[in-house]
């Protein structure tokens, strides 16, 4: 049984009951979509246990018992694991009503660590840098003599972002220079929007380029 | 109904037939425009060039079988780029349904002029670890904390190539493909490179390319490869065209499909527009 | 207390040691921190299973009830005890069962679920995608002109203008890179500080007490 074959014949009909969906919602693509659900919950539940827990809570523990490391016969020398392992188990509470309160504490856990990290993150690499890399010198020098077009383009981009930024101001009302403000804002926002839409547009048609390849090249082998 | 107002109702279905015709057709017909290589582009090669020969590279691949077409391509040109360098490769990923990903691609690279390079001196893979940016800051402190073992479940300390590499902060450079979060904005800038000083660069799909244009700007970013068009980039950069640029026919066609959709829709918009407002106004009465 | 202060306080506590932890590398300090983040890691992967159990009982209750398309729902659970039991029982590596069901189906139906995106932006491109005032045309323009100068097509076409496409036959490119440099990027830089501006105080209305909404999600007010 050549199981590489039968896997690309799997992959190409399944595609195709897909693509079915652009001509009309049918059965044909509600079956692909549920396997998809379902095949991608199970790989999570699978691959879950292998990268995440296994390795980094059962492993140690079962290793510790394994070569004897334990402290009064019973503790293992890794007993701190206990901790997330409970607070990991209180999870399994949103179940139980009446003792579903004990979620908190892991959501406390673990809301507590992301957004004590977040603020560091998102000061040290979003805002100081970025506030960093606006303050460009508004006269250009090269070769000592100053260059208008670079100069033209720092003080464009500095415009640029002190505009934006009035316009996200919603504290006093967008009218005079703050309204003039947040009118080039807008500009600007809609040149970087158009931007986006653009290489939004160059993603999505990557996305069919590669489904294509894949049927037109590994399937009915018409590409080169 | 007027030919106009036919073409502004017309059912989508037409729209998506021509669509898939025109790249189907484009990726059958062999021809091939060159592609010129971006600053963006050439920093990434620029920042792998520069590493000595046997400096242990992280390469983190943040995606999922979702963007492979566009960021697989450049993750197998920089593999290849950083085994021809004989850099030490640590492959490892933030997306768990990326998981399997990364030793297809890297055996994929193997087997095209590459079959001497050896497990564990001369690349290990750590697998996937849950967790985006807790994950990236454990291992500053220690490889070994987030990943105790590897991809195959052997405990790191067996590794020869991992014996000198216990931190984040041992890596020079990271080159992220990041097809979201997690991923380059929000764990390899913040973390890898602010706090701990290391190189980033990498890849994004091209949803993500205006949004990091402030990070190449103020160097947090050395290079960045833009979805479909960056991989092309590299590719040719390392001398290895494959799936990436014969896409770029297809894509060439298809950005011109829909330049030509925008347009006739809003001549066809504006002719219809004048002519109702026309019909509304009525005819002039002399008085 | 212990149903609402307790959680709150350790929210505080968490959040203030990572916090700490940047500027204090002692090792009383940074220690404790990294033993935070190691158990964050493995908690969430429990998470995970919460996840997976809920869309179980939601399918599991349509089948019980024999709601419309319950059918639909048998093979999404089976898929799940399928690709899960293949996994836990045997392996996740190269050569598995579920390994060439992930390489199979899984990855081939997810690429191809994305890739509908393509038509539909096409159709949108057509159907809605309207110079309707000044900032719209704006926002066309700057689309039109990236997607043209972003496809070797593009330079291509470029090229063949007579004279303009010979004397700066890097016009289109140069063009392409300075919209995304210039505007593009001041406008990204706009947002980006804005919304870091706005995580940062979520954050910190949540470390501090705040912000409890969080909490909610366990059943409580």
């Amino acid at each position: 049984m050549n199981w590489t074959l039968l896997g690309i014949w799997i992959g190409a009909l399944l595609t195709l009951c897909i693509y079915s969906f652009l001509y009309k919602d049918n059965p044909f693509y509600k079956f692909a979509e549920h396997v998809y659900v379902g095949i991608s919950a199970g790989y999570l539940l699978a691959q879950d246990y292998w990268v995440q827990l296994r390795p980094n809570l059962f492993l140690p523990l079962w290793n510790d018992y394994a070569q004897g490391q334990v402290h009064f016969g019973f503790i293992p020398a890794h007993w701190y694991l206990f901790i997330p392992g409970i607070l990991g188990l209180l999870v399994f509470t949103i179940f139980i009503p009446k003792v579903s309160w004990m979620f908190r504490y892991t959501l406390a856990f673990t809301v507590g660590v992301f957004s004590g990290l977040a603020i560091t993150a998102e000061l040290s690499a979003r805002v100081l840098p970025q506030i960093g890399g606006t303050l460009r010198p508004l006269l250009e020098l090269q070769n000592g003599h100053v260059s208008p077009w670079e100069t033209f383009c720092n003080l464009f981009l500095v415009v640029g972002v002190l505009a934006t930024l009035i316009y996200f101001f919603f504290s006093k009302e967008h009218k005079g220079f703050i309204g003039a403000g947040a009118k080039l804002g807008v500009w600007y926002l809609m040149v970087a929007f158009g931007a986006a839409f653009g290489y939004t547009v160059m993603a999505r048609i990557s996305l069919l380029i590669g489904r294509m390849q894949f049927l037109l090249g590994d399937w009915l082998h018409l590409m080169r | 109904m007027s030919f106009l107002t036919k073409a502004l109702t017309l059912d989508r279905r037409w729209i998506f037939l021509a669509i898939g015709i025109v790249v189907i057709l484009f990726l059958l017909i062999p021809i091939t425009l060159p592609v010129d290589v971006t600053p963006e582009s050439q920093g990434v090669y620029d920042t792998i060039e520069a590493l000595p020969s046997g400096s242990p590279i992280l390469v983190a691949w943040d995606f999922d079988p979702a963007s492979k077409p566009e960021l697989e391509p450049m993750a197998l040109a920089v593999i290849k780029h950083c085994f021809r360098r004989n850099l030490k490769v640590v492959a490892m990923g933030l997306w768990i349904t990326g998981a399997p990903l990364i030793e297809q691609d890297i055996n994929q690279v193997k087997a095209n002029g590459f079959q001497n390079k050896k497990y564990g001196e001369d690349y290990v893979n750590l697998g996937v670890k849950v967790g985006g940016y807790v994950v990236v800051n454990t291992m500053a402190q220690s490889i070994k904390d987030a990943f105790p073992t590897d991809y195959f479940q052997t405990p790191l300390e067996q590794l020869p190539m991992m014996q000198n590499l216990k931190t984040l902060r041992d890596f020079p450079v990271v080159i992220s493909f990041s097809a979201g979060d997690p991923g380059i904005k929000d764990a390899w800038v913040p973390f890898a490179h602010q706090r701990y000083h290391c190189i980033v660069a990498g890849g994004c799909t091209a949803v993500s390319v205006s949004e990091f244009s402030p990070y190449l700007q103020t160097r947090q970013l050395s290079g960045l490869l833009g979805g479909m068009r960056g991989a092309a980039e590299y590719e040719k950069l390392v001398d290895a065209k494959a799936l990436a640029t014969k896409g770029m026919n297809a894509q060439s066609f298809a950005h011109l499909m829909i330049i030509l959709f925008i347009v006739f829709g809003n001549v066809a918009f504006f002719l219809t527009r004048r002519k109702r407002v026309q019909g509304a106004e009525g005819p002039r009465v002399q008085g | 207390m212990i149903k609402r202060q307790v959680p709150l306080v350790l929210t505080f506590i968490m959040g203030l040691w990572a916090v700490v932890a940047y500027f204090v590398p002692h090792r009383y300090v940074a220690d404790p921190a990294q033993q935070f983040q190691r158990w964050y890691l493995i908690i969430l992967a429990f998470t995970t299973v919460i996840g997976v159990g809920n869309l179980i009982m939601v399918h599991g209750e349509k089948i019980q009830r024999r709601q419309r398309g319950w059918g639909y729902s048998v093979i999404l659970i089976a898929m799940i005890l399928l690709m899960a039991g293949l996994g836990y029982f045997g392996n996740v590596q190269e050569g598995t069962p579920y390994y060439w069901l992930y390489q199979n189906v899984m990855s081939n139906l997810a690429a191809a679920m994305f890739s509908l995106l393509a038509f539909f932006v096409a159709s949108a491109s057509y159907r809605a995608f309207r110079a309707r005032n000044k900032e719209a045309t704006l926002l066309l323009v700057a689309a039109v002109i990236v997607m043209f100068g972003r496809v070797p097509v593009g330079s291509y076409l470029y090229r063949l203008i007579p004279w303009v496409g010979t004397h700066y036959p890097n016009f289109m490119n140069d063009l392409t890179g300075w919209i995304m440099n210039f505007p593009n990027t001041a406008g990204q830089r706009g947002i980006m500080i804005g919304a870091a501006l706005g995580a940062v105080s979520m954050a910190l209305r949540m470390l501090l007490g705040i912000e409890r909404s969080y909490l909610a999600a366990s059943g409580g007010k």
